[in-house]
C-alpha cells in the first residue's frame, strides 16, 4: 500500500503535485517550513537573556486556582527556589472544596507565601487573579498556574525582558510538558508545544507577532495592566488580555529561556475537551470582541493586528472548514485512488513535520527531545485529522451556537451568561 | 472543725477518724491536715454543703457511714502503707480508702484551671498518678486538654483572633464583591461611591442587581494596625497572668485525666511488707522502672537501665514549637521500642525517658544501643540531641541500699 502511494506520487507531474498538495505547498510550507529554516540560521535564535544586575524590581506572583490542594505547595516551593528573590507570592483559592485554603494558610504561616485568600464561591480564574492583583505591590506581576513548576532561573529571565524596553507590557515564558512519557497523546503534545510555543513564539517574537501570553506563565508590567484593566470574563482571557495590550501599543515579548513545566492531558478525550474550549474561546475573542482590529472600516483597525487575525482566520478557520471540501474535490478528481493519494499526502506532511521538529530541537538546544522523533508521524496524523476535525466542530459550535457561553467547566455559568462578548 | 468522732483509731498513728468542715474558714485548715502525715487516711466530711465536689462525704447523715467505711478498709492495710509518706503510696492508699476515682475538675480560680481539689492527698496528684499509671497501678480516663503558658504555667490564656502578620487584634472583616460583567473582585469599599451606590472600580458600571450583576464571594480580614489583608485571622494566646504571647503553633497543651485504682494497684497495696530498695529506687526512676528493678533484683538477674535525655529540646521548641518536639520525642521512643528486645521496658518521665533491658551487661548493651539510637535518629526529621546514660544492676542496687 505504501509502495502504491509512493508510485502515485511518482506518477504525478509537477503541476499535478502542486494541485494535490496545494495546502502544503501554498500554505503550510511558507508559513512554517521557510520561517523555521530562516529562524534556525538567523542571529535572533542565539540571543541571550538580558543581564539583570541593575534591574531587580519587586515581583508579585499570582497563583489562583480551584481545588489545587494537591499541587499548590509544590508550585510555591518551586517559586521560592527561584534565583530571583525580590518576589511576593499571592494565592487565591477560588471557592475550592478541597484542602487548598488550609494549605495556602499553612504556607503563609511558614512564610513561603505573603498573602492567601479563599473565596466562598467559585468565581472563575479571571476573578481570582483580579482579586489577587488588588493586593499585590510588585512592579511586575507574574501569573502562574498552580499545577506548574518552574526552572530555577525562570522568573529572573522573564523579568529581564522588561529591563531595557519600557514599551514591553507583557512577556510569556516557554511552556514544556513534563509528563510526555505518560501516553501517546501526551508525547504528541510535547511535539506540539515544541513546535508551536518553543519554536513558534520565537519566530513570532522576531516579527512582533506574539499574540497570546499563556496563563500558565506570563509576566506583566503594572503600568500596562493598569492601562487596560486586568482580566476580563470568559475563557481565553490570556489571549484577550494580550490583544488588549497590543491594541494599546504595548509590546509583547517571549522569554525563550524562562521555562515553565506543566502537565498536559494524557487521554484523547481530555485533550479534545481542552482543545474544543481553547478553539471556541479563540474564535470568540478574536472575531467577536476584537473583530474591529482586522476590519479596515473599524476605528480600532491596526495592520499588525490584522496580520495575525487574518493568519488565524486563513490557516485555522478556513483551512479547517474547507478541508472536507478539499477531500471531496480530490475524490472527484482522482476517484478510487484518493486513499493512496491521501496516504501519499500524509507521508509528505510527516516529512515536513520531521524537518521542522529537527529545526526546533536545533533551535532550542533540547537534544533530549530527539527521543520524541519517533512520535512525529503520530503527531502529524493526529494533528491533520483529529485536531483539524476538533477545530471545525469548535468553530461551528461557537459561530452558530455561541457554545462558549454554556461552558461552565472553566468559568461559572453565571459569569459566562453575564459577560458582554 | 477537727474532731475525733468515733473510737476507730489508726494503729500506731493515733489519729482522729475524720475531718469535718463546718464553715468556709475550715477548708484551708482541712487541706493542711489532709497533707499532713496520715492525713490521707481519714475522710473529710463537708457539713456546709458548699464543698460537695472536694470532700469525701457531705452532710450529717453520711458522716458515720463514711468514717466506718474508711475504718473498715484501713484495717486491711499493712502498717508500712499506713506509715508511708511516699506520694505514690499515699495516693494509692487514699484511693483504696475512698473507693472512688481521683476526679479532675475545672478550677477557674487557680492558675492551672483544672485540678483535683484542695483536699487532694498529695501536692501534685496528677504527676504521681501518671507514674502509677505507667506501673499499672492506676488506670486513667481523659477529662480535658488545656493550653498553658510556657513561661509561668498558667492556663488562664486569652484566646483571640490576630493579624497573621503583626499579631495585632485590630481586625476588620470586609466583604468581597464579585462583578460578573468584568470579573473585578475586591473588598466592598472599592465599590462604594460617595452617594452609597455600588460602582465597579474597573469598568465604572453601577451594580444594582444582586445575584445577576454581582455577588458576595467571601470575606477578607483587614488589619487596622499594619494594613495587611488575609482571608482568615491567626489564632493567638496571651497569658493573663504574665502577658506572654504564643501563637497556635507554639502554645503547649496539658492533658488531665481521672484516675482509678487497678487490680494490680490493690494487690501492691495489700502486700504485708514493702520490697527492699523500693524507697530509693522511686527517687531515681519512674515507678514502672523501679518496680521492675525490684522484681529483677529479687530474682538475681542482670539488667541495665538507660536514662535517655534530649539535649536539643530547648532549641527544637524554640525553632518548631513544643508540639513538634513532643511528636519527635514520641516517634523516637516508638522507633526505639521497635528496635529493642521484646521484654525491654521503656518508661517516660517529664524530663527523661528510661529503658530497662534485662539479661544483659552494660558492656554488652552499649555498642548496640548506641548503634540503634543513631539508626533511629537518622529516620527522624528533627535532631533531638539524644544522649543515653546507662547503669547496670550492680551500680543501681549499690545506690539504692
Amino acid at each position: 500500500m505504501l509502495d502504491l502511494a509512493l508510485s502515485v506520487l511518482a506518477e504525478q507531474s509537477t503541476p499535478g503535485l502542486m494541485l494535490m498538495f496545494f495546502y502544503v505547498v501554498m500554505l503550510e510550507l511558507p508559513r512554517y517550513g521557510f520561517s523555521a529554516v530562516a529562524f534556525a540560521v538567523s542571529p535572533a535564535r542565539r540571543q541571550q537573556s538580558v543581564c539583570l544586575s541593575n534591574f531587580s524590581p519587586r515581583v508579585s506572583v499570582i497563583a489562583a486556582g480551584l481545588n489545587e490542594g494537591d499541587c499548590i505547595e509544590k508550585c510555591v516551593r518551586s517559586l521560592r527556589a527561584q534565583s530571583y528573590k525580590n518576589l511576593e507570592i499571592v494565592i487565591v483559592s477560588d471557592g475550592s472544596r478541597d484542602n487548598m485554603p488550609k494549605i495556602a494558610r499553612d504556607l503563609v504561616r511558614k512564610g513561603l507565601v505573603e498573602k492567601a485568600f479563599a473565596t466562598d464561591r467559585r468565581c472563575g480564574k479571571s476573578s481570582g487573579v483580579n482579586l489577587a492583583y488588588r493586593y499585590t505591590s510588585g512592579e511586575i506581576i507574574i501569573n502562574v498556574d498552580c499545577d506548574c513548576s518552574y526552572d530555577r532561573f525562570a522568573i529572573e529571565r522573564i523579568v529581564a525582558q522588561f529591563a531595557d524596553d519600557p514599551s514591553v507590557g507583557a512577556t510569556v515564558g516557554d511552556i514544556i510538558p513534563r509528563n510526555g512519557n505518560m501516553s501517546l497523546i501526551a508525547a504528541i503534545q510535547v511535539i506540539e508545544y515544541l513546535l508551536c510555543i518553543s519554536l513558534g513564539k520565537r519566530i513570532a517574537a522576531v516579527f512582533d507577532q506574539v499574540v497570546c501570553v499563556s496563563g500558565a506563565f506570563s509576566a506583566f508590567r503594572r503600568a500596562a495592566i493598569d492601562d487596560v484593566g486586568f482580566l476580563d470574563p470568559g475563557g481565553g482571557e490570556d489571549l484577550d488580555l494580550t490583544l488588549r495590550l497590543r491594541r494599546r501599543g504595548w509590546r509583547i515579548a517571549f522569554a525563550a529561556d524562562a521555562l515553565c513545566y506543566t502537565d498536559v492531558p494524557v487521554t484523547d478525550w481530555a485533550l479534545i475537551r481542552q482543545r474544543m474550549r481553547w478553539e471556541r474561546d479563540a474564535v470568540r475573542v478574536r472575531y467577536r470582541k476584537h473583530r474591529g482590529t482586522c476590519l479596515p472600516s473599524s476605528r480600532t483597525f491596526m495592520v499588525a493586528e490584522a496580520v495575525h487575525q487574518i493568519d488565524f482566520l486563513l490557516f485555522n478557520v478556513l483551512l479547517g472548514i474547507t478541508f472536507p471540501l478539499y477531500l471531496l474535490f480530490l475524490y472527484f478528481e482522482m476517484g478510487a485512488s484518493v486513499g493512496f493519494m491521501l496516504l501519499a499526502a500524509h507521508l509528505g506532511m510527516m516529512l515536513l513535520d520531521t524537518v521542522i521538529f529537527l529545526i526546533a530541537v536545533l533551535t532550542t538546544g533540547r537534544w533530549d527531545f530527539l527521543g520524541y522523533l519517533f512520535y512525529v508521524p503520530a503527531y502529524s496524523i493526529f494533528n491533520t485529522t483529529v485536531m483539524r476535525a476538533v477545530r471545525v466542530v469548535a468553530y461551528v459550535q461557537e459561530w452558530a451556537f455561541d457554545g462558549s457561553r454554556g461552558d461552565a467547566h472553566y468559568v461559572p455559568l453565571r459569569v459566562q451568561q453575564a459577560r458582554r462578548w | 472543725m477537727y474532731s475525733q468522732i468515733s473510737s476507730h483509731k489508726v494503729p500506731s498513728l493515733q489519729l482522729p477518724d475524720g475531718i469535718i468542715i463546718k464553715s468556709a474558714s475550715d477548708l484551708l485548715r482541712a487541706a493542711q491536715l489532709r497533707n499532713s502525715p496520715g492525713g490521707h487516711l481519714r475522710p473529710v466530711i463537708d457539713l456546709t454543703g458548699d464543698y460537695r465536689s472536694e470532700c469525701d462525704a457531705v452532710g450529717h447523715q453520711a458522716l458515720q457511714e463514711t468514717v466506718d467505711a474508711f475504718a473498715a478498709r484501713r484495717s486491711k492495710l499493712a502498717n508500712w502503707v499506713l506509715a508511708s509518706e511516699r506520694p505514690d503510696v499515699r495516693l494509692l492508699a487514699y484511693l483504696y480508702l475512698t473507693g472512688v476515682p481521683l476526679t479532675a475538675r475545672y478550677t477557674p480560680d487557680n492558675k492551672a484551671a483544672i485540678g483535683y481539689g484542695r483536699l487532694a492527698p498529695v501536692p501534685l496528684p496528677n504527676q504521681t498518678a501518671e507514674e502509677l499509671v505507667s506501673a499499672g497501678y492506676l488506670a486513667r480516663r481523659l477529662f480535658d486538654r488545656v493550653h498553658y503558658c510556657d513561661r509561668c504555667s498558667s492556663a488562664r490564656l486569652n484566646v483571640r483572633e490576630e493579624c497573621p502578620s503583626c499579631r495585632g487584634v485590630d481586625l476588620r472583616t470586609e466583604t468581597l464583591l464579585h462583578h460578573f460583567k468584568c470579573v473585578y473582585q475586591g473588598p466592598e469599599p472599592d465599590f462604594r461611591a460617595d452617594d452609597s451606590r455600588l460602582v465597579c472600580p474597573k469598568c465604572a458600571r453601577e451594580l444594582r442587581h444582586y445575584g445577576t450583576e454581582y455577588e458576595r464571594s467571601g470575606t477578607v480580614q483587614q488589619c487596622g494596625t499594619c494594613g495587611q489583608t488575609s482571608t482568615e485571622p491567626a489564632i493567638g494566646f496571651v497569658c493573663m497572668d504574665c502577658s506572654a504571647h504564643f501563637d497556635s503553633e507554639n502554645v503547649r497543651a496539658r492533658e488531665y485525666f481521672h484516675y482509678e485504682l487497678t487490680e494490680a494497684g490493690t494487690t501492691y497495696l495489700l502486700q504485708p511488707h514493702p520490697r527492699s530498695g523500693d524507697h530509693v529506687l522511686r527517687h531515681l526512676y519512674p515507678l514502672a522502672i523501679a518496680t521492675r528493678i525490684a522484681a529483677l533484683a529479687a530474682q538475681g538477674g542482670h539488667f541495665v537501665v538507660c536514662e535517655i535525655s534530649y539535649k536539643r529540646e530547648r532549641a527544637l521548641v524554640h525553632e518548631h514549637g513544643a508540639d513538634a518536639f513532643e511528636r519527635a520525642r514520641r516517634q523516637f521512643i516508638d522507633e526505639l521500642r521497635a528496635q529493642m528486645v521484646v521484654d525491654c521496658l521503656i518508661a517516660e518521665s517529664r524530663d527523661h525517658d528510661y529503658a530497662l533491658v534485662p539479661a544483659v551487661t552494660k558492656s554488652e548493651l552499649l555498642p548496640s544501643l548506641n548503634e540503634r539510637i543513631t539508626y533511629v535518629m537518622r529516620t527522624l526529621r528533627h535532631d533531638l540531641g539524644v544522649k543515653a546514660f546507662a547503669l547496670d544492676c550492680n551500680e543501681i542496687l549499690t545506690c539504692s541500699t
